[in-house]
């Protein structure tokens, strides 16, 4: 099945990357597909993607469509099955010190609740890298994580133990966390669930403005299509194979009615066959 | 019961019960820091899968080396080796998919223990001293085991030191620290590596059985009373040893085995810890 990508135009077609344009773009992917077992249905397929530098993408699309297999493998944890990845022109499992460049904020993080870490603690985290082995964290990077969590607004909470901070406060650590080498590209995966609307406005606000401050690329999975609208330069719903709107294509009323309804993953299934069927009738 | 001098009195005159002190001390300390991390990963079968397979180097060395010269020393290098292997055998295992984790560890321990008993029933004779390998005899600590502990132990504690932060961060969260770029399988690795040289160096003193709970109670106990890395390290640290002494006291006064009392003060630390933390709630 052909990426719908190919017809609707990625960042690539629309004035952007090329072979000879690598330094601007933050991702390429080409041909990538995915299979967790030989005899599996594979979850991602003949995927061809290009993000620029400094644009704020959401990726959207039902339950089970493959959004957390696809950032996985641009963190390098999964090696594409077929077909190549780069982030900032390297193989995500090469990055070296390249990836210092990439903050990720999972949809969770899998921590025990009593772990006698605070919040500052897990912020600084996002600076061993960088510090290196056998290296004490300095003293300019201790501030440089009192003023990220000042920024999100739990600087009183530096010291209280992480897991006794709110869930919303948990996340602003972690964003503050992956904030801390000063990324270029920042991956979110679902970082709301489990915040409250208020908390999920904040957050978004906040993301955004990173983006704005810093210019930094952005990659942020999300089922708040109503919430995030005013915030993302270009939208990509990922449903197996990858689908590229342009953000008024896909945000019109009736997708912000259905995700208020709660109703968006079938919502986008149908979207996707309707798509598929275009394609088929097509060729 | 009792004794016809004084604790403090039979340290100024018996070498061996200064022997025991100190390994006491050491072997408290170094297990104490240890089990911190060991209940932070959650790795305590994994600790009890390596003391348990220690049982079949242990039996390995005394077949092949009991009458040859140095043999304390060769059998303390047998018993190394044996737990290093073990221990990255258990780390890669635990790492697979074929098998669980808790499965492969399950199956080294009773696999080393069937061996190392085959290899006690070829030695034909006296199998008596294989008691204080599997329960301890820390009044029989030398002085060059003394050495040996010290040196194993400062090895342990300043790896650990030294790669402080990166060992917090994979404890607090292996997939995060690895999509950050930290080096996690050598970390899993070096955790490990550093959990059977403790083990090592434990077994004469407190025995292969007892030895796991060196590696979990005082760290269990600490995390019960902490909200930092740092405050669970010096309570644990304060618990293992404390307990070590108090062992030692209690037992040469009660004429009982110092490891098991050890052990059971430990334990009283656990409930007394669970009790204030109740006291708080």
């Amino acid at each position: 099945m052909p990426s719908h990508g190919e017809e609707t135009g990625s960042f690539n077609e629309q004035g952007e990357g090329g072979a000879g344009q690598t330094g601007n773009l933050a991702i390429q992917v080409r041909g990538l597909s995915f299979s967790y077992s030989s005899g599996l249905e594979p979850t991602l397929r003949n995927i061809d993607f290009e993000l620029r530098r400094r644009v704020f993408l959401a990726l959207i699309g039902p339950n089970g469509g493959g959004k957390t297999t696809f950032l996985r493998i641009l963190l390098g944890e999964l090696q594409p099955t077929t077909g190549s990845v780069q982030v900032f022109g390297r193989a995500p499992h090469d990055l070296g010190r390249l990836r210092a460049k990439i903050g990720y904020v999972p949809q969770k993080a899998h921590f025990d609740l009593s772990f006698p870490a605070s919040a500052l603690d897990v912020v600084l985290m996002g600076s061993f890298f960088e510090t290196g082995l056998l290296r004490r964290v300095s003293g300019a990077k201790k501030k440089r994580a009192k003023e990220l969590l000042a920024r999100f607004g739990i600087a009183d909470q530096a010291k209280d133990q992480i897991g006794k901070l709110s869930y919303g406060q948990q996340q602003r650590a972690f964003i503050a966390r992956a904030l801390m080498p000063s990324p270029e590209l920042l991956i979110l995966d679902e970082p709301t669930v489990g915040i409250d609307t208020d908390g999920q406005t904040l957050f978004y606000d906040e993301v955004a403005m990173l983006h704005r401050d810093f210019g930094i690329t952005i990659v942020m999975v999300s089922h708040d299509i109503a919430q995030i609208a005013g915030h993302v330069d270009e939208i990509a719903c990922l449903f197996h194979t990858m689908h590229w709107h342009s953000r008024s294509e896909l945000i019109n009323e009736e997708v912000l009615q259905k995700a208020h309804m709660c109703e968006l993953d079938a919502y986008l299934k149908e979207h996707l066959r309707h798509i598929d069927e275009f394609h088929r009738n097509k060729r | 019961m009792g004794s016809d001098i004084s604790f403090l009195e039979s340290l100024q005159t018996f070498e061996f019960m200064r022997h025991a002190f100190l390994a006491g001390l050491i072997i408290g300390t170094t297990c104490s820091i240890l089990s911190v991390y060991v209940v932070l990963k959650r790795l305590a079968f994994i600790g009890q899968g390596i003391s348990h397979s220690a049982f079949g180097g242990v039996a390995l060395a005394l077949l092949l080396f009991e009458d040859s010269a140095f043999a304390d020393l060769k059998v303390g290098a047998v018993t190394l080796v044996f737990c290093l292997v073990v221990a990255v055998l258990i780390g890669w295992a635990s790492r697979g998919r074929r098998i669980s984790g808790d499965s492969a560890i399950g199956i080294f321990f009773a696999v080393s223990m069937a061996a190392g008993v085959i290899f006690i029933s070829l030695r034909q004779r006296y199998t008596g001293e294989v008691f204080s390998y599997l329960f301890g005899n820390i009044l029989g600590v030398s002085a060059s085991d003394i050495v040996a502990i010290s040196v194993l132990a400062a090895l342990v504690l300043g790896v650990i030191l030294a790669f402080f932060k990166e060992i917090f961060f994979f404890c607090f969260d292996e997939r995060l620290a690895a999509v950050s770029g930290l080096p996690t399988r050598f970390l899993h690795y070096l955790l490990l590596i550093l959990l059977a040289l403790t083990i090592v160096i434990s077994i004469k003193v407190v025995g292969i059985i007892l030895v796991s709970a060196f590696l979990v109670i005082p760290g269990a106990t600490a995390k019960l009373l902490s909200t930092s890395l740092k405050k669970m390290l010096i309570i644990s640290v304060a618990i293992g040893i404390a307990s070590s002494l108090i062992g030692l006291f209690v037992s040469y006064h009660l004429e009982i085995p110092s490891g098991a009392t050890i052990v059971l003060v430990q334990f009283l630390t656990l409930i007394t810890a669970m009790l204030v933390r109740r006291l708080r709630a």
